[in-house]
């Protein structure tokens, strides 16, 4: 093999590489430098920028020979003895990390930027980073971060110059905090998966379905296990315990056997001595196939004689809500609308793909490395695939490069795990990004029927809508997606009559499973758009229909439950509704257009959603939380409590903080450890601030009383008496140190150390009325879009949008989210779709996954709504879906205000909206009725 | 990736000795943005990689006696849309250049992978057919050269032999009084792949507004990158009116040989190339507007 010597970093390098080795591979899994990350390998992300003689360069496909003699920097290189690069400074104080994946790549092209052009524009900085993606949708932190790194002044989300703090701000909760885990992130040492590996450690590959449908006659792996380096070739009568696994419903095979079900299913797995002996063994297996016909959308499964997927049908559930008497209400109606919406399936595009490894202990027990967002579960499902017990089995957690939903379903854990146990030796199980996109499971595709009728003076008297919802191969969280969905179909509105109907069936397209927003993102779609066709049909002022029916306290939702506090969307309906009059007058939704172009025709619209915090709806809510006071004065949070960039471990650092008066940075939060943090629960439901932020909030007073314990004597005052502030207690004149107190406390006898559990209030399940939830975040949206009535494009200039989240935590991050939300909910409205025919998805790449990029932010202004829930920690509730929500209604609704077109699916086609433009071009009488109603 | 032989060879005739004997089977990799993805996914499966980037001077823009410039095949687009002679004389090719991809990818993607991949879609054909340049061929025979506008023979196919290798585009002088500009239209931003793309250049005699001479060519509607005759012929000796201009418009939609797929329809792509042709026109008056 050649030899390549280059600078790295400003070290020379020497390495053998052959002519098919890459850059990212010999900086990440030669010489160590993770700090790079590999997100597509088709040059179309750009997380793995580096620089080579100071361009930017994707080194995923920078053939590692081309490096020769060159000088070579990477995220690991900007900081100097110890300091940060401003680049990186600036990064972490603007809240511009969430999961932190993308951050290398994005630090590295604005670092060339900056290079080339001391003080850029906001235009350059945008058309440098242009496709440079962050999932996470940072893209205005991003732009501030940069500018600010640059000596100039943020332009998108300071207030007064920095980022906002929370008028109800305490000393840690409230502030715009950086997050516990940004400087490690900015640095490249965050260690993700696929960053980890060990001596001996095998790679891990896997054999997937050729059809969507097709029954499997015969498997042989002979020659795959004759070729060397080939140690494991297993199969499904490998599988020593439950041939299945499920979150809800247990139909998942871990290899298939009798058939199989979509083009991502499992036939076999190989371990081998590197990935490509791995490859080219999969090549190996034969498998005969005899296929059958697919079914391949909800109405065909429901159709009479339809295929079945799985044995017992393809109706998978049928979810109804019931509230009044619907048909009474509609014969109250004075006005009845009715509308047809679809929406397709979305991908997740986490930019760090699934990965695994596994490996097993001397005393037997297996470890799992992987970034879930369900880690106990996690080991549940490992533990009865693999026949042992739970207590056999470790998950730990490492960081996640964004999940939103789509790391709850098992991926590589399993099969790394028997890949393993079959070979004594480690094996890291890693996804290529057209693997990811063909395996995990998507956002349910649904049809939607809504129909709704209101009295001339705006009230909604009835309501009643019929979803049908595509689950794909298997159930994943089909069940409680669709609840979801059918639960908030009709929207945060009071409505005395309500009959949703919802059915979801299994096919042979990709599952689908959770997606932030939970169902709730389809219904919203259509629900809010119905609602603005009621609105022009009564001439109502949209904004004033929302507010006569908005849900308030002593309100009654559609299954049945009571509101009695904690409902603030009236306040962010008048919040939206102010500044949209303010900008536009009385008559806000009227359209406008381009000053420098009449053929752009702007509007602005909106819409309201509201989600549920925690899972509610019967099931058990739990999670727990251990914290330590250490004697150098560090406080330890532990809970298996999964991190996806969301947020979590600011805002329970920030709570513990507050709770024991100790500096935000002297608190550490553990990766989850299923043998040494207790189970937090999913990372799903906007449940991690609401649960586990109140089992941190109980667990730090239980060692504040520790620590009062030990050192009232000592201070010569009760402990009631004593004030924690600042790392110290103090009273009557004297202070002691947490630390000091930590070993008073253990001198004492007792470790100042304190778990507690937060189990949530009792919810009752759909159908029984009551509390189903134990409370709701709101949230309104309004979209200014331009429309270019010769090409049919359309793009989102601005969103002014208002949040009851309840309680505000850490401002970075639940900005964080909105911002993240809103930018994804772009991406619904306009550019996303994988669309799969036949049960084949089209989008094979990355590149075919038509994600947001910062082009597509648009300035966003946000008021937050702190309306407390009292069994909240500090009142908060969860922020994580809401934002993504009633974006795509509120760009839908804008468009209708600017053209006259109704869009009923998603995303808006551009070519589609053309068409619908034509005919009232051409004759103006034809089209829909747009200045109506006013 | 499958197993194949590496190439690196350091002159231009070792070059073209091992593509001729490879014929079909080998692939000349520059920036590998295209056939490094390729291959990883199997679309591909070279017996032999050529690499041309230690063979000197293919990387090189130099100004031409006639006033014109050579532009080595391995220039970048990066060395492209920052070249002082290239923004001097063919502002509308260093602009395009610069917005083509993603910072990272035109770092390393060159003026001849871009041309010899012959996507129908590739943005730097329209503007320097546009421009009249032509194609500068090495192969087993010597060298020849070919109008850019006949370098295409269909998707993904050019008028190279076995053997033979773009080393250069040749760009004729600059002509006074002219303009050009180029436009493309995609789902999303610069990384998709252009759906329609149209390159304007129109020559004005001096000191009115009535053109000379002009240039369309349109990207992404036909098998390869086509002149707009028709377009061209209304325009030439006319002035450019909005009449004009509207004209040119339906004229070029009507040259287009659009298909349907994934990215749009035939109707929405000769739609487009009507709206683009007339913004393209209209903005070489400088004004930047739209047209409707």
């Amino acid at each position: 093999m050649p030899t390549l010597r280059m600078t790295v970093n400003g070290r020379p390098v020497e390495v053998d590489v052959a002519p098919d080795d890459f850059l990212a591979h010999v900086l990440r899994y030669r010489l160590g430098l993770t700090g790079t990350k590999i997100g597509c390998e088709e040059a179309e992300c750009g997380a793995c920028t580096v620089l080579v003689n100071g361009h930017p360069v994707d080194s995923c496909i920078f053939p590692a020979m081309k490096a020769q003699e060159a000088e070579v920097i990477t995220i690991e290189g900007l900081a100097a003895n110890g300091e940060l690069h401003p680049l990186q400074r600036a990064f972490v104080e603007w809240g511009a990390v969430q999961c932190g994946f993308c951050t290398p790549g994005i630090i590295m092209t604005a670092k060339a930027l900056l290079d080339r052009s001391p003080a850029p524009t906001e235009e350059a900085i945008r058309a440098a980073l242009k496709d440079t993606y962050c999932r996470c949708g940072c893209y205005l932190e991003i732009v501030d971060a940069i500018l600010v790194a640059s000596g100039q002044p943020p332009r998108h989300t300071a207030h007064n110059g920095r980022p906002p703090t929370s008028p109800k701000a305490l000393r840690a909760v409230g502030r715009p905090l950086p997050r516990p885990d940004a400087v490690a992130k900015v640095t490249g040492q965050a260690k993700y998966t696929d960053d980890y590996s060990f001596p001996n450690m095998l790679y891990g590959a896997t054999l997937r379905a050729a059809h969507p449908h097709a029954r499997i006659v015969r498997v042989e792996t002979a020659r795959a296990r004759a070729l060397p380096g080939v140690h494991a070739v297993l199969t499904a009568e490998d599988v020593p315990g439950e041939k299945h696994h499920g979150l809800i419903f247990d139909d998942w095979p871990v290899l298939c056997y009798d058939k199989v079900r979509y083009v991502g299913d499992a036939v076999a797995i190989v371990a081998a001595e590197t990935p490509e002996i791995a490859r080219r063994a999969l090549a190996l297996i034969e498998v005969e196939y005899e296929p059958l016909p697919a079914v391949t959308s909800p109405q065909e499964a429901l159709a009479p004689g339809a295929p079945h997927v799985h044995e017992g049908g393809n109706l998978l559930k049928h979810i109804k809500v019931r509230k009044g008497d619907v048909e009474a209400g509609f014969a109250q109606a004075d006005v009845i609308v009715e509308g047809e919406y679809h929406t397709p399936m979305y991908e997740h595009a986490f930019l760090e793909p699934e990965c695994a490894i596994a490996r097993v202990a001397e005393d037997g027990k297996v470890e799992v490395i992987v970034g879930s967002q369900i880690p106990y579960e996690d080991r549940r499902q490992i533990a009865r695939c693999l026949g042992v017990p739970e207590e056999q089995v470790r998950v730990k957690g490492a960081f996640i490069g964004g999940g939103f939903g789509g790391k709850e379903d098992i991926a590589g854990q399993i099969h790394a795990a028997l890949l393993a146990k079959a070979t004594g030796r480690p094996v890291k199980v890693l996804y290529s990004r057209q693997e990811s996109l063909r395996v995990h499971p998507k956002r349910h595709a649904t049809w939607i029927r809504v129909r709704l009728g209101a009295t001339r003076d705006g009230r909604l008297v009835a309501a009643e809508v019929k979803i049908l919802g595509d689950a794909g191969a298997y159930a994943s969280l089909s069940d409680k997606v669709m609840t979801r969905a059918a639960t908030h179909a009709t929207g945060p509105y009071e409505i005395p009559h309500v009959k949703v109907d919802c059915y979801t069936t299994y096919t042979n397209n990709p599952p689908a499973g959770a997606f932030r927003g939970f169902g709730v993102t389809q219904s919203a779609f259509a629900i809010e758009s119905t609602l603005d066709v009621l609105a022009h049909t009564l001439g109502v002022d949209p904004l004033e229909l929302r507010l006569r029916n908005a849900l308030r306290p002593g309100a009654v939702t559609s299954t049945g439950q009571v509101l009695r506090e904690s409902v603030g969307l009236v306040s962010c309906l008048e919040q939206v509704g102010a500044h949209v009059r303010s900008e536009r007058g009385a008559e806000w939704w009227r359209p406008f257009p381009n000053p420098a172009d009449p053929a752009r025709v702007r509007a602005w619209g909106l819409a309201a959603c509201y989600k549920n915090t925690g899972l509610g709806g019967g099931a058990p809510d739990r999670g727990a939380a251990e914290v330590e006071v250490l004697e150098n004065g560090r406080v330890v949070v532990r809970t298996a409590a999964a991190e996806i960039g969301q947020g979590l471990p600011a805002v329970l650092a920030a709570i513990v903080a507050e709770e024991l008066g100790v500096p935000y940075d002297q608190v550490d939060v553990a990766l989850p450890d299923t043998d040494t943090t207790p189970d937090g629960g999913p990372t799903t439901a906007s449940r991690q601030t609401y649960i586990n932020g109140n089992a941190a909030r109980m667990a730090a007073r239980r060692v504040r009383d520790i620590l009062a314990w030990a050192t009232c004597e000592a201070l010569g005052a009760p402990q009631a008496e004593l004030d924690f502030r600042d790392g110290l207690i103090a009273a009557r004149g004297h202070t002691v140190s947490v630390g000091q107190a930590a070993r008073m406390a253990r001198e004492a006898g007792r470790r100042p150390v304190a778990r507690a559990r937060f189990e949530a209030p009792p919810t009752r399940p759909l159908g029984q009325g009551g509390d189903m939830h134990v409370g709701f975040s709101f949230g309104v949206q309004a979209a200014l879009v331009e429309v270019d009535t010769r090409t049919g494009e359309v793009a989102v200039l601005k969103v002014v949008n208002a949040h009851d989240i309840g309680r505000a935590i850490n401002m970075l991050g639940l900005f964080g989210q909105i911002r993240g939300g809103i930018i994804m909910g772009i991406g619904n409205a306009l550019t996303e779709e994988f669309p799969v025919e036949g049960g084949v998805p089209f989008c094979t790449t990355l590149s075919r996954y038509k994600m947001p990029s910062i082009r597509h932010a648009p300035e966003i202004v946000t008021y937050l709504v702190e309306d407390e829930l009292p069994s909240g920690p500090y009142g908060a509730k969860g922020v994580g879906e809401i934002a993504s929500i009633p974006t795509a209604a509120a760009v839908a609704n804008a468009v209708y205000h600017a053209v006259g077109v109704r869009v009923t699916k998603t995303p808006l086609d551009q070519e589609w909206l053309l068409r619908a433009l034509r005919p009232r071009k051409d004759s103006p009488s034809a089209g829909p009725r747009h200045d109506s109603g006013h | 990736m499958k197993g194949f032989e590496y190439y690196a060879p350091e002159t231009l005739d070792a070059a073209v000795e091992i593509l001729a004997r490879y014929g079909e089977g080998a692939y000349p990799v520059a920036g590998g943005t295209d056939l490094i993805p390729k291959m990883r996914y199997g679309h591909v499966a070279p017996q032999a990689v050529v690499n041309l980037k230690r063979i000197p001077g293919l990387n090189r823009i130099t100004s031409l006696e006639n006033g014109g410039l050579h532009v080595g095949a391995l220039v970048t687009l990066t060395q492209l849309s920052r070249e002082a002679l290239v923004r001097e004389r063919y502002p509308v090719v260093a602009h395009i250049a610069g917005k083509m991809a993603s910072a990272q990818v035109r770092n390393l993607a060159t003026v001849g992978g871009n041309l010899c991949n012959a996507a129908p879609s590739a943005d730097l054909a329209p503007p320097l057919i546009a421009l009249d340049a032509e194609a500068l061929i090495v192969g087993p025979e010597g060298e020849r050269r070919v109008p850019l506008e006949h370098f295409f023979t269909g998707p993904g196919a050019t008028v190279l032999g076995p053997g033979e290798l773009l080393t250069a585009v040749l760009l004729p002088p600059p002509q006074p009084h002219t303009r050009a500009m180029y436009i493309k239209h995609a789902h999303r931003e610069a990384l998709d792949i252009a759906i329609v793309g149209v390159a304007a250049l129109v020559r004005l005699a001096p000191g009115t507004a009535t053109c000379q001479g002009a240039r369309i060519v349109l990207g992404a509607v036909a098998p390869t990158p086509i002149r707009a005759r028709e377009a061209e012929a209304l325009l030439e000796g006319a002035p450019l009116t909005e009449e004009h201009i509207a004209e040119a418009g339906r004229l070029a939609a009507q040259a287009a040989r659009p298909i349907d797929d994934v990215r749009g329809s035939a109707w929405y792509r000769r739609k487009m190339v009507d709206v683009l042709t007339r913004r393209a026109i209209a903005g070489t008056r400088g004004e930047g507007g739209d047209l409707t």
